[in-house]
């Protein structure tokens, strides 16, 4: 069973999450194993990245045993190649990971003690990435669902469980609640149609732990269908959660509120 | 003249906010607006926490002074050694003496608490177990007879505001319901209680445990002893000692998850608290500071703390308490647990004790009654 647990507002949200990663943090390091985080980008998991910096601040953690594992990345085919969108690109995750995560953390960290490694999944040689994450295992894996269509990483609507690693075509649906992740794609049409992702299996397989983060009105929806769900449904890849080992469901009381969302 | 301090996250009773003024006049917290008001000083505090003053309510002393004579120039020192460290009240803990000398320790503290130099009295003893005592001379513990009781109590005219006792003693819940109708908190510590004893006694208006798990009865399996009774019961504020000496920090974690509304942070802390390593008298018995740890120097029973509820503040963070909850531990959920009006949060009404702490928690200003104490920071 998915525990699931409504907190007031996105930032208790992010600071129960973030001190749980802490804990973890350090444990690893008294233990001096490394310490692998899962990370998607986008909205959701900005309050639980803003509270572990808070975090790694107020308990002077050492990072340098933590590894930062990205999710996914975009994607462009040129002359029949697939190949990552440049890292420097305003809605590249490679460049959301080092701004967004990894440089506030060794920011928070000091010098010296930030996160040793960003692993971001490559789109000429995914299985790589898969490779790693089995070797290492993912300590905590957060999860973020896409508003419209479940989508959780890269994974569109119709995703087997059974997926790994891959290169996949990035369905409308997933394009456009990408829009409203990264805005200055202004519109659909400028968003990449393909993406490098982890698989529902990548996430299943190798996560002691996953927590998926929702909050927000327009994510009304996907907490319905997570709420209301028990197992994995293809038809909304984010019902993953179910699969892994230790699940948690995050919510913030606007997610979960009755009424007037968007459909 | 009402002074806002802005630009600092504000740990407030419900929630930690960023974008608003705390506004302060005279020696009381008078709004949280959303900006200051015309004609307010205002004060940049630079993005530092901001948080309520710390109550302590288990202290004996510290700065080299013991609250344990009651005589004033002492007790000043004490508590000024507390309060520049965070703990803008103070409970003034005495243990177990001869008790007509601790009736006069009592009368003088009195004093001190109508000055308000001390914000009450709690006597830690001499109503205790001997195979529990810690630091307390075993030779001085006895049965609560109710004349010593309301001797004690009389003494402080209202300024006794806590008295541990261990309620397996002959007499003990009389001597619980008799400090509760004095106005006074009873607290269940330094015990040998079994755990129907401990619930007899929260049953008869115990609300306090004095430092949970320390001094008394391990918990066991088939005799959860005072304990579970205590940490279990929703009308206990339990005391926790938090110098990464006297309990492992996974202990601290799982009763903050259990009964986080009601943990207190307490610093239980000596005369030696801010000195160095050395030998120093607590209550009539040697006691040997090493490495910041207390212990009585026959035996080697952690006689106290050397720290401040600061630091315990510090440790519950650094071990993964949230910090609205660790600020809540330290300050208005001791100071609602001793019935202490008016201190421990930073809300309208309250008095202006606030901390200003830098990013990695250390104080960086302390105000008491709407004065700094020190230096008056100009600007951050
Ligand atoms: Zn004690």
């Amino acid at each position: 069973m998915t525990e699931s647990t409504v907190f007031d507002t996105p930032a208790q949200l992010g600071e129960t999450l973030a001190i749980e990663i802490a804990n973890g943090i350090t444990a690893a390091m008294a233990e001096r194993r490394p310490y692998v985080l899962g990370c998607p980008g986008g909205r959701s998991p900005r309050p639980v990245y803003a509270a572990l910096a808070t975090q790694v601040r107020l308990r002077k953690l050492d990072l340098s045993r933590v590894v930062v594992a990205m999710m996914d990345e975009y994607v462009e085919s040129v002359n029949g190649r697939y190949r990552n969108v440049d890292p420097a690109a305003s809605y590249s995750c490679a460049g959301f990971a080092a701004r967004e995560i990894a440089g506030p953390l060794a920011r928070a960290a000091g010098p010296g003690r930030g996160p040793s490694a960003v692993w971001v999944p490559d789109a000429a040689d995914p299985d790589a990435h898969e490779q790693r994450l089995h070797e290492s295992g993912i300590d905590l894996f957060i999860l973020a669902s896409g508003a419209s269509d479940g989508h959780v990483a890269f994974n569109p609507p119709g995703t087997h469980l059974a997926a790994t690693s891959r290169v996949v075509e990035l369905p409308e649906t997933t394009r456009r609640d990408n829009v409203a992740t990264f805005p200055q794609f202004g519109r659909v049409e400028n968003v990449p149609h393909f993406g490098v992702t982890v698989g529902p299996a990548t996430i299943v397989a190798n996560s002691a732990r996953a927590v998926m983060v929702v909050h927000g009105i327009d994510k009304r929806v996907t907490a319905a269908r997570l709420l209301n769900s028990t197992t994995y449904d293809e038809s909304w890849p984010a019902t993953v959660l179910h699969a892994c080992h230790h699940p948690s469901l995050y919510l913030d009381t606007t997610a979960t509120r009755p009424g007037a969302g968007p459909e | 003249m009402t002074l806002a301090l802005t630009n600092a996250r504000i740990v407030l009773p419900e929630d930690v906010v960023d974008s608003v003024a705390l506004r302060v006049d005279g020696d009381r917290i008078v709004e949280v607006a959303d900006r200051p008001a015309p004609g307010d000083t205002e004060l940049d505090l630079g993005g530092r926490w901001l948080v309520p003053g710390f109550v302590d309510t288990h202290v004996h002393g510290g700065g080299g002074e013991s609250f344990q004579s009651g005589e004033p120039e002492a007790v000043r020192r004490a508590v000024a050694h507390h309060r520049l460290r965070g703990s803008t009240t103070v409970v003034a803990s005495l243990v177990s003496r001869p008790v007509g000398e601790m009736v006069e320790s009592v009368a003088r503290l009195r004093e001190l608490v109508t000055d308000g130099v001390v914000a009450g009295v709690h006597l830690e003893g001499p109503f205790l177990s001997e195979g529990r005592c810690g630091a307390h001379d075993p030779a001085l513990l006895r049965d609560p007879d109710p004349e010593l009781v309301r001797q004690l109590l009389d003494a402080g005219r209202g300024a006794v505001r806590m008295v541990t006792i261990a309620p397996e003693r002959a007499g003990g819940i009389a001597a619980v319901r008799a400090v509760i109708a004095a106005g006074a908190v009873a607290a269940v510590g330094h015990t040998d209680a079994t755990y129907a004893v401990a619930r007899e006694a929260i049953g008869a208006g115990a609300t306090v445990a004095t430092h949970l798990f320390n001094a008394m009865a391990p918990l066991h399996h088939r005799e959860p002893g005072p304990v579970l009774a205590l940490l279990d019961d929703e009308r206990v504020t339990v005391e926790l000692i938090h110098d990464h000496e006297h309990l492992h920090p996974s202990v601290v974690r799982h009763v903050f998850a259990v009964a986080g509304g009601r943990t207190s942070l307490v610093s239980d802390a000596i005369s030696a608290a801010g000195l160095s390593d050395g030998d120093y008298l607590l209550g009539g018995l040697g006691v040997v500071v090493r490495d910041g740890a207390a212990r009585l120097a026959e035996g080697g029973a952690l006689a106290g703390s050397t720290v401040d509820v600061h630091r315990a503040f510090v440790n519950a963070v650094r071990d993964g308490i949230a910090i609205a909850d660790a600020v809540a531990s330290a300050a208005s959920t001791p100071a609602r647990a001793l019935g202490l009006d008016h201190v421990g949060c930073l809300t309208p009404g309250f008095a202006a004790d606030v901390l200003v702490l830098d990013d990695d928690l250390e104080i960086v200003a302390v105000m008491k009654d709407g004065g700094w104490l020190g230096d008056a920071p100009q600007r951050f």
